[in-house]
């Protein structure tokens, strides 16, 4: 109970080594976070066949045949077994050069195949960017009037600001190439941060029955089932989802909410004891 | 359990479940095939066969049972039936609701039909198969003119043969106007070649234009009619491909026929090394200023005002087959492009996804599977925390609910079910399950600081949901106009959703508690 203060050491550690590691890719790619083709433009085939698969071969196969042109192959696999059933292609050539590829070498697979103009991409990252910053403030707005406490509801708006910056920084780290869905993802992830967040502001500033600490501690146990059974639902959906873009949302969202734990009980939780003492003392 | 049925919310819950299996509508009998769409004039119109509305819901298409009283129980059964049946033969078609007899001079009879809906579900680009495609005018251009454009755009693709298509117009912040299409089942890559193509069609003799596409100039096109238009003959070329003919006649207005004698008349003669007579200049076909094919044209058109006109073009393969089909699909594009006209502007193709039928009915089972499975993740990590099924089942209850009443909305308001919908659904019931277990812990929490009564604990429950509720409605609000519409599914869904949990599945779920815990 004593060491409210120091838990704040942690968000504080992870936010800064945060935006760091967004600093540094933005640095060195000129973009901080790495996009897929659905963003910046390109072909994305995702081909699902029984053939024997040689994805070395394939990409040789494909740059003979479209030079100057570049690949990169993934492998997919059917959920429970390490069976391969199909490959994921994205490439920057033209739709036309990818369909012809894939009726040469895939007569009979069945595909999903995507294009996205370069220009449309890149007006359309920026535009999920404003949108997440628009519904940002509306959602800061909404918590401002819920409240009515300028440090609380800054406690619930920067536990909101953790997990999106956070989850950024892991999902550059861990490689992930980000897309349209992936964006609509962090808006849930606004959602899906807040309720715990509101839920403890709302027991701990709101209620007077019980000592400040009995309050916290049962806003815990709530606030964990609530974050546990959606990540319980949302790893479940992530091993056995067969789509490609729900599987990328999930992830997105199961990330966001182990950081969740920390920026709500470790930070926003700390945060709000110190207000509320603050104020115990003034009076 | 008496006393649940009795409460007030369960009631409203139930109702609207009941109001939702109408709307769904699901279907245990799913015999014969439904007619998707009817072509204006041809066998099965004649017949006095009536397109469906697009209002018409899914369970609601005239349905055929028996074809020449053999009967169909679903699209193989038709097509087997069907296409043996040789040209200008009468045929008996038996519906749900009439007996047709129409004659057979196409193939298709003029109507595509489908196999039978399971409900009322309107399944979108990802659960059914199909290609959506984003289109951007060149230049910037008024709401009106867009309109007109869709017009004509919806007007090319009917006329192309496709029925199932959705065209609407969407936005982005930065003001730019877009124009999405959607067209489902299984389309080709010509397709889009159709929808983004201008489709600016000139005849010229030198550098004049006789006439152009569309119906100023051109009365009518043959299609659909082998003694006027079809394949005339198929060769080898030298470089080991094969190169089909097509040729389709046409008439004239008044007006370009006149025109075409006052070009033709300033021609001169020609001999050929066999003997015939043509003018010194050719018949040159452009589309979107692309050359398509050139003509001779006979020495006695000279001057003439002939309304008859055969357009042709090629289609080149690897194959003979691969040739014709060619030759085929380019001939029904040009057709509808003449009887059409073109757009006013030149259209960019910003984006295309096309999903394959196969895949799209994968999805669908797997994403039930997806649903059942988190479902019940969600029930084991509440039953090990509660150690209750008093709670766990209401609340799974409720989560299902809570599903079918967004896909009931969904049937009632003819939204098609996509990809960025199922993960509003997601949103919807995650959030959901959360709000849920913010009830159980409110009201089931005791001690002796905790001596509220049900209403006053419900009270504060549903201030913290409220105010989520709120939140979440904000943070999906921007992608209304965000992004060219793409993801505007998605924030409706998620909204819809969690307003239906809000006001209808969460006060029932906390009234089912009540009754539950309090025995």
């Amino acid at each position: 109970m004593k060491n409210y203060k120091k838990i704040l050491l942690i968000p504080i550690a992870i936010f800064i080594i945060s935006i760091i590691v967004l600093s540094v890719q933005y640095g060195t790619t000129g973009s901080f976070i790495e996009k897929d083709v659905s963003l910046k433009g390109g072909v994305s085939a995702t081909i699902y066949t029984s053939q024997e698969i040689n994805i070395d071969q394939i990409e040789q196969d494909f740059l003979n045949q479209n030079p100057g042109t570049e690949i990169s192959i993934r492998e997919l696999s059917t959920f429970g077994t390490k069976q391969s059933n199909g490959i994921i292609i994205e490439t920057d050539a033209s739709l036309e050069q990818a369909n012809f590829f894939i009726e040469e070498n895939f007569p009979s697979a069945d595909t999903s195949i995507q294009e996205t103009g370069e220009g449309l991409g890149d007006s359309f990252f920026k535009e999920m960017i404003t949108a997440i910053i628009f519904a940002f403030i509306l959602m800061g707005i909404v918590v401002f009037i819920t409240f009515r406490k300028l440090i609380p509801s800054l406690a619930v708006i920067f536990s909101a600001l953790l997990d999106i910056i956070a989850t950024l920084a892991i999902i550059n780290i861990l490689g992930v190439k980000l897309s349209t869905a992936g964006i609509a993802a962090f808006l849930m992830i606004i959602g899906y941060s807040i309720d715990t967040d509101i839920m403890l502001t709302t027991k701990v500033l709101k209620r007077k029955a019980g000592t400040l600490w009995e309050r916290t501690v049962r806003a815990f146990k709530t606030g964990m089932t609530m974050t546990l059974t959606t990540m319980a639902a949302l790893f479940v959906a992530f091993l056995v989802t067969n789509s490609i873009i729900l599987k990328q949302m999930f992830g997105i969202i199961l990330i966001a909410l182990v950081i969740d734990i920390i920026s709500t009980w470790f930070m926003n939780t700390g945060l709000l004891i110190w207000y509320m003492k603050k104020n115990e003392t003034d009076n | 359990m008496k006393q649940i049925i009795k409460k007030t919310r369960v009631i409203i819950l139930v109702f609207f479940l009941l109001i939702t299996a109408i709307a769904i509508n699901p279907q245990f009998d799913t015999e014969g095939v439904i007619i998707k769409s009817v072509e204006k004039d041809l066998d099965g119109n004649l017949a006095g066969i009536q397109p469906p509305t697009p209002d018409t819901a899914p369970t609601n298409y005239e349905k055929i049972l028996r074809v020449n009283g053999e009967k169909i129980s679903n699209l193989d059964d038709y097509t087997t039936i069907v296409t043996p049946i040789p040209l200008n033969e009468t045929i008996r078609i038996e519906t749900n609701r009439e007996v047709y007899t129409l004659i057979k001079t196409t193939e298709t009879l003029g109507i595509t039909v489908q196999n039978v809906p399971e409900n009322n579900i309107r399944k979108g680009l990802e659960l059914q198969g199909g290609t959506r495609v984003l289109l951007k005018p060149e230049v910037d251009i008024t709401d009106q003119q867009r309109s007109e454009l869709i017009q004509v755009m919806e007007y090319r693709l009917n006329t192309y043969g496709l029925s199932d298509i959705e065209i609407r117009k969407s936005d982005d912040l930065l003001g730019n106007k877009y124009i999405l299409v959607e067209i489902a089942g299984a389309t080709k890559q010509e397709v889009s070649d159709l929808i983004a193509s201008q489709g600016v069609f000139e005849a010229r003799i030198g550098n004049e234009t006789v006439f152009s596409g569309g119906e100023e100039d051109i009365t009518f096109v043959c299609r659909n009619d082998g003694t006027c238009a079809g394949i005339r003959d198929c060769l080898e070329t030298q470089g080991g491909g094969y190169f089909c003919k097509f040729e389709f006649q046409i008439r004239l207005s008044a007006n370009a026929a006149t025109q075409h004698a006052d070009i033709t008349r300033e021609l001169d003669v020609v001999i050929d090394e066999s003997g015939q007579e043509y003018l010194s200049e050719q018949l040159d076909f452009y589309l979107d200023n692309t050359l398509v094919d050139s003509l001779n044209i006979g020495a006695d058109l000279r001057g003439s005002e002939s309304t008859n006109i055969v357009i042709s073009g090629p289609g080149i393969g690897e194959t003979q087959p691969e040739a014709l089909q060619e030759a085929l699909t380019q001939m029904n594009k040009l057709q509808t492009i003449l009887l059409t006209g073109s757009f006013p502007f030149k259209l960019n193709i910003e984006k295309i996804d096309t999903v394959s039928p196969v895949l799209g009915s994968a999805f669908v089972n797997n994403a039930i599977l997806v649903g059942l499975f988190a479902i019940l993740a969600v029930a084991v990590v509440v039953f090990i925390r509660y150690k209750n099924p008093k709670i766990a089942i209401p609340m799974v209850i409720t989560s299902f609910s809570e599903i079918a009443l967004i896909l009931g909305f969904a049937a009632i308001a003819k939204y098609n079910l996509d990809l960025a919908a199922i993960a509003g659904i997601i949103a919807a019931v995650g959030t959901g399950v959360d709000h849920q277990i913010i009830i159980i812990d409110e009201v089931l929490s005791k001690g002796a600081e905790y001596s509220y009564r049900w209403k006053q604990k419900l009270k504060r429950a549903f201030f913290i949901i409220m105010a989520a509720y709120f939140t979440t409605i904000a943070a999906m609000a921007p992608l209304f106009w965000a992004g060219a519409g793409l993801l505007r599914g998605f924030a409706l869904v998620t909204i819809v959703g969690v307003t239906i949990g809000v006001f209808i599945t969460r006060p029932a779920f906390a009234a089912m508690i009540e009754s539950l815990t309090q025995e």
